[in-house]
């Protein structure tokens, strides 16, 4: 083929062409990218990205921090209620920790085990741990424990009506309700059972929780869908809402909302891992206001599995375990908004 | 697959037969790429899980869900767009085949019509059987590959690198006038104008409690900032994205800590005047105030030491910033008249705050805060007071070399450019020194002087090829290798803050907060004016896109505001 | 009419779910009282043919080609079977499995005993060496993929000049060091990620396949199975075993009769000319060069092994552990802001910081050692190439070169001594 006599400017141009593919090829080779630094693996786009949906409306932002905190002596404090008399009850550590409204601690209990979830109700706070419920007195003393569960549970939540105590077990991705007087799980009918009140959630890492209207409504949060559900007293879902998305209207990520507290009027307050905020949404679904975004948590390490825990004291502030500054954060509404105190735009 | 003779008709028509096959096959698979290449376009526009008209709808639906208007809109939207996306997904899909079968047929035929025209092999000239001039070429190919994947191993540490996405990497403004105290910013994209009254490129705007002249120093997503009364000593902890404050802690080191100096201006220098100094590795700030109380806190707001100095007896109130280098924490504490012998500098273990070594000055009261300049033989300290420029060695704190040359109440710090330490005062002049002496180097090291419009306050800015200062008003611009004065401009202004360089812009801001910009050539030129809205004594900090601006009251974070 | 709109506000407001259970993340949209949502399935799995099909499919294909190529000497036929390759282990079995790719399954079995490797992969990575030791190469003429890609759409080839084809003739080498230091310190399978015609083959791909495909096939157009000479690391295995091959393709079926016809006719630069009647060069020179070349060899070995061990933190972080390693650093010292998706994994897991630097370091001390000789085995290739070029073999007939002949056979019609190229009036038969 290459015998005939040499044609050199058509072999310029084929060198040309083998030229210009070379080049274009080592350009596509380059672009694929082993190290996967875009998005899969350590991107860096990702970086920015995460960094944009930090980004939020400031005029929603209608609550300022008041300082300082109040400080919780304890290495990791993960569950946090506010009893009956306004006190601040937090557990943590093999203890649980009791703090009067202005943060002094008045009072301490050391317990068999670490409290991960707490709910007080009439002078009795119940705390649980992984599988264990028990029923300490409004000193803290342990006066009875109620039955076991198996060891996939995971109670992640607590919340006590004047019946019953629900139990959000994250493990087996199930409600439980138990009697308050009896601490006998009980099904729809009220029937004793042994089965779960609540079945059918999506909760892929250990971050469910369950709480209690004012009106009375169960109040669940299915995180694998994004949901906060309200139900009737059968547990069936009255209503739900919650949609998955980086907009500050919507909860991030995976396993979104982690937490949830309602505050005296109703509204729900919503606390999301990872992108982290802490939102005040109305009972049907409408983002009210901000209390605080993913920079009031700047100096969390990117350590997810502790998250903070949210209770609604009895002055409606909203009160924040950090466990990391291992202090009790509150979060007031801000009197009046103004551009010149607040942030203008 | 014999060679055809050119004379042969069958093999003629054979020729054109596959030649025309193959520009047929050549035109269908070019239109196929065509068609495909606008279908994956449109694919790509009309996927409904990310289409922004959809997303928008769905937006609206969450604010108002009873709104059946909206779900129509939604579905028929979806429908259309799903109609679209699976419509061109199907045309790529078949696309895929007949590209497949066109560029088969185009090769097929393309390579029978050439091999049509083969001729039969002719060689021409006798075979060389150079072994030799074949191996060195080999050689030398070799040689070359070897030099190239050579090269390539090396660039492989240089092209896997990671970039830090935080601003680490470009100097953060994390003391007193930024990177090497320069008041030169990394970041060159900050808004050209403002208005703090308006609103005009205004993130946010909000009050320090407590009165200070120090100004802020900025890290990752923080902003502090120090304020004082003769009671209360604080640092503030802003959030840099929304302006409020993280945390706040007052400081009171000591007993002594009550003690209120003397003398101390209270809406001049102020009790808080010293710039907090950050450190970016270890994740700390450093804070001093007037009283004499000097703090390290983590950037969590946590105290992690804290030492009283004993009461300053500065007469204006201490002003000099601390200065971080390696562990130590440096502390020029000037103070009485030259004759107290009370004067020091002082440095501090940065991780506990004990002293390290003290080595006294012979000079009263000063305000300046001294610089570290990394001189090729090693980084030294620049000390300004009346009347000495001296430097000592970071290490030990003993003393490398002094420059009589100020007089007066000394506040412009010293600046470090181009090998040169140029210093200032006024009612003296501006000096520039050669910082490789020893002993008093007066008459041998100090290359030019000028003696016009000497600042008062204002520190002096240099890019090295030039140098900037400010005096009442009156801004020069002088030669930094002559000390030949280019040019001057009397803004008809006062000013205490120091001159700012971000980009070829220079950032000058008059005590009655009017914001004057210029440009950084041989020639004058003004760029914009801005507005505070406030008074001003504090220079300004940078970071990406950002300044921050202390006023009188409010803490101003400037930033270009998109349409 | 209202009822049925209440029940659309209903649904879309609440969610749907008699017992609390909920089957979708967003409420279905109503699509009358007659519609029956379809139960949502997942599609069936394919039916897989078994690896025994493929080992049988490749055993002929690799004996057709040996008989078509050595035996029947036919340029058609090896064609013919290339095309048949090119459709079935290339379009149908989508570029998998492959010998090329099982250097790396075999590696990594080699150094990590805990790594799986199928008895189909090792079948596939030997088999084919083991018909070069007989037959020479003919498994890159019409049974691979990749090889055959290229055969058919070479249109014009061009010559290329001595010292290019010298220097690209090291790339192979290169790549078969990377991609067995990869594999074996279980970083990753490079071969597979930058195999230029899988996207072709799969008829999809990321675009950066797409165009590196496009690229190729436009270079193979011109240049004579690019990847084949210039890439390939199998190429590089099987042209060592030719060297060593019981039978190979020879251009004439008799004796040479120097006619020269075939000079040109090979597009992959793989027929060595005689030089026995050219006169020897001159010995001094050629001696002087040889014992130059074997001084440099251990220096090349040496600076090989000591540049690739200088890269070898680079390297590693081709392995996933590492570089998430290294990005958990990055973050506690806040050099950078945010969280990765593997990093968030990580910290979810609650596993010790400790424990992951610990596994990095022993990687990174794997890839370090695994680079050190993976330089001196480029070190050690280079040396031999020069080695080999500095020394005078005499060739007494025109030869196909024993590594770098791909036995397209090409060349056989050329060769005016085969039978078939005889004109009938001489009596041949075809």
């Amino acid at each position: 083929m290459t015998g005939q006599p040499k044609n050199t400017t058509k072999n310029l141009l084929i060198s040309l062409t083998v030229l210009v593919a070379v080049a274009v090829a080592v350009w596509a080779a380059l672009s694929i990218d082993p190290m996967g630094r875009r998005g899969a693996g350590t991107g860096r786009d990702f970086d920015k990205e995460l960094q944009k949906l930090k980004k939020f409306d400031l005029s929603l932002l209608k609550w300022s921090e008041s300082l300082p905190a109040m400080p919780v002596s304890m290495d990791s404090p993960v569950a946090l209620t506010v009893l009956d008399d306004g006190n601040i009850c937090v557990g943590g550590d093999k203890a649980v920790v009791i703090l009067s409204v202005d943060g002094k601690e008045i009072g301490r209990v050391d317990l068999p085990f670490a409290p991960q979830a707490l709910a007080a109700a009439d002078k009795k706070t119940y705390a649980a741990s992984r599988n264990i419920i028990a029923v300490l007195d409004s000193d803290g003393h342990e006066q009875a424990r109620w039955a076991p569960l198996d060891d996939v549970a995971h109670i992640t939540s607590l919340a006590v009506s004047d019946e019953y105590v629900y139990a959000a077990d994250a493990g087996n991705r199930v409600v439980m309700r138990y009697d308050r007087k009896t601490g006998k799980r009980t099904y729809k009918n009220g029937l004793a059972d042994s089965g779960a009140f609540l079945s059918g959630f999506n909760a892929p890492s250990p971050h469910m929780d369950v709480a209690l209207s004012s009106a009375g409504d169960l109040l669940t949060v299915d995180p694998g869908r994004s949901r906060v559900q309200f139900r009737d007293v059968y547990g069936d879902v009255l209503t739900s809402w919650g949609t998955q998305g980086s907009e500050i209207t919507k909860f991030h990520g995976c396993c979104n909302p982690a937490g949830i507290a309602i505050l005296a009027d109703g509204s729900i307050v919503t606390y999301e891992k990872v992108l982290q905020r802490v939102k005040v949404y109305t009972p049907k679904g409408k983002l009210v206001s901000v209390v605080a975004g993913p920079n009031e948590f700047s100096d969390h390490p990117k350590n997810t599995h502790v998250v903070p825990d949210i209770a609604v004291d009895r002055h409606d502030r909203i009160l924040l375990l950090d466990p990391v500054r291992k202090a009790v954060r509150i979060f007031k509404r801000k009197v009046a908004p103004r551009p010149t105190t607040g942030a203008s735009r | 697959m014999a060679y055809a003779a050119p004379d042969n008709k069958w093999s003629a028509a054979w020729r054109q037969a596959t030649l025309g096959t193959a520009v047929v096959a050549g035109a269908f698979t070019l239109f196929v790429t065509i068609v495909m290449a606008r279908s994956w376009r449109i694919n790509a526009e009309s996927n409904p899980t990310n289409h922004p008209e959809l997303a928008a709808l769905r937006d609206k639906l969450a604010v108002d869900s009873t709104s059946g208007k909206i779900v129509d809109e939604i579905r028929e939207k979806d429908l259309l767009l799903r109609r679209e996306f699976f419509r061109t997904w199907r045309i790529l899909d078949t696309g895929a085949w007949l590209l497949l079968v066109g560029a088969g047929v185009f090769a097929g035929s393309a390579a029978l019509a050439i091999s049509a025209r083969k001729k039969p092999p002719m060689p021409a000239a006798p075979p060389g059987g150079d072994d030799l001039r074949a191996g060195l070429l080999g050689r030398m190919g070799i040689g070359a590959a070897a030099i190239a994947l050579t090269l390539a191993a090396l660039a492989i540490p240089i092209l896997t690198r990671e970039v830090s996405t935080r601003s680490q990497a470009k100097g953060l403004w994390s003391g007193f006038r930024g990177p090497g105290s320069s008041g030169i910013s990394p970041y060159t994209n900050v808004p050209l104008t403002f208005d703090g009254v308006e609103g005009v490129n205004i993130a946010w705007k909000v009050v320090v409690p407590l009165k200070g002249q120090s100004s802020p120093s900025v890290w990752d997503n923080r902003v502090f900032i120090t304020g004082a009364n003769k009671k209360t000593r604080e640092v503030y902890c802003f959030d840099a994205l929304s302006g409020r404050i993280t945390w706040r802690k007052s400081i009171t080191a000591g007993p002594g800590s009550t003690k209120v100096p003397k003398g101390v201006m209270e809406d001049d220098t102020t009790y808080a005047a010293p710039t907090p100094v950050i450190d970016t590795e270890n994740k700390r700030i450093y804070v001093m105030f007037a009283n004499g109380d000097v703090a390290c806190l983590d950037v969590f707001g946590k105290i992690v030491w804290q030492v009283h100095l004993g009461t300053p007896d500065n007469f204006y109130g201490h002003a000099a910033s601390p200065v971080l280098w390696k562990n130590s924490l440096f502390i020029q504490l000037d103070q009485g008249s030259a004759d107290d012998k009370l004067s020091a500098l002082i440095a501090l273990n940065a991780d506990t705050g004990k002293e390290l070594w003290r080595t006294p000055r012979p000079v009263g009261s000063s305000w300046p805060t001294p610089i570290i300049a990394p001189v090729a033989s090693g980084d030294q300290i620049i000390t300004c007071a009346n009347p000495f420029v001296i430097s000592y060695n970071p290490a030990d704190g003993k003393e490398l070399w002094r420059v009589d040359c100020l007089d007066g109440d000394g506040g412009p710090s010293p600046i470090y450019a181009a090998g040169m330490v140029f210093a200032t005062n006024v009612s003296s002049k501006i000096a520039a020194i050669r910082p490789d002496g020893k002993g008093d180097v007066t008459k041998t090291h100090v290359q030019w002087t000028f003696d016009e419009d000497l600042p008062d306050t204002c520190s002096p800015l240099s890019d090295g090829k030039l140098v900037w200062m400010m005096s009442e008003g009156e801004f020069s611009c002088l030669d930094a290798k002559t000390g030949k004065r280019l040019w001057h401009k009397d803004f008809e202004a006062s000013f205490y803050s120091s001159p700012a360089m971000a980009g070829d812009r220079i950032y000058l801001i008059s005590r009655k907060g009017k914001v004057y910009v210029v440009g950084t050539g041989r020639e004058l030129k003004e760029l914009s004016r801005a507005v505070l809205g406030e008074g001003c004594d504090t220079s300004p900090a940078f970071a990406e896109g950002r300044m921050y601006i202390r006023g009188k009251t409010h803490l101003y974070c400037i930033e270009e505001q998109g349409q | 009419m209202r009822f049925l709109g209440a029940c659309i506000l209903v649904l879309l407001s609440t969610t749907v779910g008699a017992s609390g259970k909920e089957a979708f993340k967003y409420p279905p949209p109503d699509l009358g009282p007659d519609y029956v949502a379809p139960h949502t399935s997942m599609p069936e799995i394919t039916h897989e043919i078994p690896p025994i099909v493929d080992v049988a499919i490749l055993v002929i294909a690799l004996t057709l080609a040996s008989y078509v190529a050595l035996k029947k000497r036919s340029r058609t036929g090896t064609w013919l079977l290339c095309v048949a390759s090119l459709a079935y282990f290339g379009f149908y079995r989508q570029g998998c499995v492959c010998p090329i790719g099982a250097i790396q399954s075999v590696a990594e079995a080699i150094f990590n005993p805990a790594a799986a490797i199928s008895l189909a992969v090792i079948v596939f990575f030997i088999l084919p060496l083991m018909f070069t030791l007989f037959f020479g190469r003919t498994f890159c003429a019409a049974v691979c993929p990749l090889g055959a890609m290229q055969e058919v759409v070479l249109i014009r080839p061009l010559r290329l000049p001595k010292w290019l084809t010298c220097a690209l003739g090291l790339l192979p080498c290169v790549y078969l060091a990377l991609a067995v230091l990869f594999a074996a310190t279980g970083s990753a399978y490079v071969i597979c990620r930058y195999d230029p015609f899988i996207a072709l083959f799969r008829l999809n791909g990321p675009a950066g396949m797409l165009i590196l495909g496009a690229s190729f096939l436009v270079i193979s157009m011109f240049v004579g199975r690019p990847y084949c000479r210039f890439l390939c690391p199998y190429g590089l295995l099987l042209g060592w075993a030719s060297k060593l091959s019981w039978k190979r393709v020879t251009i004439t079926p008799d004796e040479c009769i120097k006619c020269r016809l075939c000079e040109n006719s090979c597009p992959y630069g793989a027929i060595t000319t005689p030089n026995a009647d050219t006169l020897p060069d001159d010995r001094k020179i050629g001696a002087i060069t040889l014992v130059c070349m074997l001084v440099v060899a251990p220096l090349a070995i040496a600076a090989s092994a000591w540049i690739m061990v200088r890269t070898a933190p680079s390297m590693a972080k081709m392995h996933p552990t590492v570089r998430l390693a290294e990005r958990i650093v990055r973050e506690d010292a806040r050099e950078v802001s945010d969280t990765t998706d593997a990093s968030q994994a990580f910290r979810e897991s609650g596993r010790p910081t400790k424990e992951l630097a610990a596994e990095a370091a022993e990687i990174r001390d794997n890839v370090t050692q695994g680079s050190g000789w993976a330089g001196a085995f480029i070190g050690l290739v280079i040396a031999l190439r020069l080695i080999s070029l500095a020394t005078r073999r005499t060739r007494e007939d025109y030869q196909a070169d024993r590594a770098s002949c791909v036995a397209c056979g090409r060349c056989y019609e050329f060769c005016p001594v085969n039978p078939r190229n005889r004109a009938p009036q001489d009596g041949g038969d075809g």
